[in-house]
């Protein structure tokens, strides 16, 4: 009886080493969740500040369509389109008209600068429009903002 | 004695754990709503900033007019600014010839001329279109017609009584336009209004004192004399 309750007050390691021990893990784990709570918020508040600026910049583009018209060179029926970027931000465009988009390339994108105008890369309507033929073109930014035209050819 | 040797472990660790988790929440917590709060900010002030633009845009009342001059043919571009705000003109089309500018007109001002334009080679019957741009994205354009002519010069042939009701969609009303003596008037019965700013033209054949009377049903609702002359060949009335 005595034997047994000797070897129950035994204990296998010193309370000090085991409270270094547990100390340790507990700064060990506490430093992990510390460096990943970090790192995730830090993450988390550049993804948000990010998709702030870009949904302000898609908020912000201002631009209108500003002159049109149409001729008819070396029988090329051709449509001249003025773009005026009066916004903050600059934008990056392309040109629907008649079914057509222009430039057609997905990838390439016409850039204009804040506060500039620019006279869009002539374009080749294919037919021969009638004349008082409507039509209507659209200008569509990288940022998905549209504005519209309706030209009559004369 | 084991039990005191416990409670003092789970208390060390217990402290350690808050210093942590206090530690994450100043150093990462708070930061991170820092972060998101300023960007908040930002993004309502742009909000507030376009809304003004977008305010200042319809507020501007820009009014151009053209001289002519018959020798050399030459066209005087002139404007007024009849609001509140000042304007920048940024460009001047001449057709389909843009010429960049930069000129500030001030809230209120007089005629004020901003371009001068002579015609290099002018065609018998050639037509002029003049567009003014301004930097918040308006174009006003001179709503008169301008055309050359070998023998007589500047032509403006149209002369326009102009009428812009402002009213709901849908409201139907009558005009009745009475020229000077002589002259047969214009009438429009029952015109539907589709949209709520549609201006009416009305092509006058001479220059006189004409008045326009709009009727809703029988009842006379307004009234309007508008003056056509060569100085002023558009008259817009505002009902």
């Amino acid at each position: 009886m005595k034997e047994r309750e000797r070897l129950k007050e035994r204990r296998a390691i010193s309370p000090v080493i085991s409270a270094l021990i547990l100390s340790a893990v507990v700064l060990t784990v506490g430093g992990v969740v510390w460096t990943f709570s970090q790192g995730a918020m830090t993450i988390s508040a550049e993804d948000y500040a990010e998709s702030v600026i870009d949904m302000t910049d898609t908020i912000s583009e201002r631009f209108i369509i500003e002159h049109v018209y149409y001729e008819y060179v070396d029988e090329v029926p051709e449509l001249y389109v003025f773009v005026y970027n009066y916004g903050t931000v600059d934008i990056e465009v392309k040109v629907e008209v008649k079914g057509g988009t222009y430039p057609a390339a997905e990838e390439t994108w016409i850039e204009i600068p804040s506060k500039e105008m620019i006279p869009f890369p002539t374009i080749d309507l294919g037919t021969i429009p009638s004349s008082k033929e409507e039509l209507n073109i659209r200008i569509y930014t990288r940022r998905e903002n549209n504005a519209y035209y309706r030209y009559l050819v004369p | 004695m084991p039990t005191t040797g416990i409670s003092c472990r789970r208390g060390t660790s217990t402290i350690l754990g808050t210093i942590i988790f206090v530690g994450i929440i100043f150093s990462a917590f708070i930061p991170m709503m820092l972060v998101i709060k300023q960007a908040d900010t930002l993004h309502e002030m742009r909000k507030h900033e376009l809304g003004i633009l977008e305010q200042e845009r319809g507020d501007e009342a820009l009014y151009v007019y053209v001289q002519t001059v018959k020798e050399p043919p030459k066209l005087i571009i002139k404007v007024q600014n009849k609001g509140a705000l000042s304007v920048n003109i940024v460009r001047l089309w001449i057709n389909d010839d843009s010429f960049p500018i930069d000129y500030n007109v001030q809230p209120m001002s007089s005629i004020e001329t901003i371009y001068s334009y002579t015609l290099q080679v002018p065609e018998d019957d050639d037509s002029y279109y003049i567009v003014v741009t301004t930097d918040r994205g308006n174009s006003i354009a001179f709503d008169t017609y301008l055309n050359w002519d070998f023998d007589l010069g500047w032509g403006s042939d149209i002369k326009l009584v102009n009428i812009l009701i402002n009213s709901l969609p849908g409201n139907i009303f009558k005009i009745k336009v009475i020229g000077p003596e002589l002259t047969e008037p214009f009438t429009v019965d029952n015109e539907t209004l589709s949209l709520k700013y549609e201006p009416k033209f009305f092509d006058v054949p001479i220059e006189g004192e004409y008045t326009v009377k709009i009727y809703r049903g029988t009842k006379e609702i307004f009234s309007e004399i508008a003056t056509i002359s060569d100085e002023e060949p558009v008259y817009w009335v505002f009902a």
